[in-house]
């Protein structure tokens, strides 16, 4: 969105021909994220019109489409945030005291991650394990959840986000590092009970 | 993830994941969190390629596009 500057070699194409152009896909990965389709289409609406807004700073670093993409999964994480019943994690001092509660006083493991990651199907392309990166996502601190979007999702460098988010290049990676640690977390409690062969 | 290490920082991190298989997994787990991050509609399974925006909602999105590029 607003984050998403670009080079000028593409200003992509007329506003008009979105729909057709990427309407289909959008609705399809926005229905099979949130469930219902009703929500979807509002969802796919929002993120038409929020890139009309945004166009300007479109500057074709990445594709039209995969820009549009990235702006539809911001809306799909915004209705998680508001949907969500468990209130998102805003204290940082206590998102950072658990994750710290991983380590003992030596700094030795002492909640091991679980063994997901020999799983030999690709997790990252299951349904459920994207859906629960969603949710998850919208359950983490606002600043850190956009941090990670803007270099997970959107693909920014460090520099572009110290920009956007005022914040020197340390901080950036302090809070790239705790939103990892916290998804990687709330993966393993929501999705994984039953997949890890070490637990 | 983010930065290229220096070699005298990247050296004895490559050992120290070497030696610790719980960091190692760490690690693995958070590059399986990236690729999910990236992952767009086309490479999911279990997603019909067949669902398409009626035609009511295609109109109504288009007939909003041109209300606000007016």
């Amino acid at each position: 969105m607003e984050t998403i500057t670009v080079s000028k070699q593409d200003t992509g194409t007329n506003p008009e021909t979105w729909v057709d152009a990427y309407g289909d896909y959008l609705y399809r990965f926005a229905i099979a994220r949130v469930g219902d389709a009703h929500t979807a289409a509002d969802i796919v609406q929002e993120t038409f019109l929020a890139a009309l807004k945004a166009r300007k700073n479109f500057s074709g670093r990445s594709s039209e489409k995969t820009w549009i993409i990235a702006i539809l999964k911001h809306k799909i994480i915004d209705h998680y945030r508001k949907k969500s019943r468990s209130q998102p994690v805003e204290n940082m001092d206590n998102f950072t005291e658990a994750l710290d509660a991983q380590f003992d006083d030596k700094n030795q493991w002492k909640i091991k991650p679980g063994g997901w990651d020999s799983n030999p199907l690709k997790v990252y392309e299951q349904k459920e394990f994207i859906d629960t990166l969603y949710k998850c996502l919208a359950d983490l601190p606002e600043r850190l959840a956009r941090v990670f979007i803007m270099r997970e999702i959107e693909g920014l460098s460090t520099e572009d986000i110290c920009k956007a988010m005022k914040i020197t290049a340390t901080n950036v990676w302090v809070m790239l590092h705790r939103a990892r640690s916290g998804l990687r977390r709330c993966l393993e409690s929501n999705w994984l009970d039953d997949t890890s062969p070490e637990g | 993830m983010d930065r290229k290490l220096p070699w005298w920082q990247r050296l004895p991190l490559t050992v120290h994941l070497m030696m610790c298989t719980y960091c190692a997994r760490f690690k693995r787990q958070l590059q399986i969190i990236r690729r999910a991050s990236q992952t767009d509609a086309e490479g999911l399974e279990n997603e019909s390629t067949s669902v398409q925006m009626p035609d009511d909602v295609r109109r109504k999105i288009k007939k909003s596009l041109q209300d606000h590029l007016s």
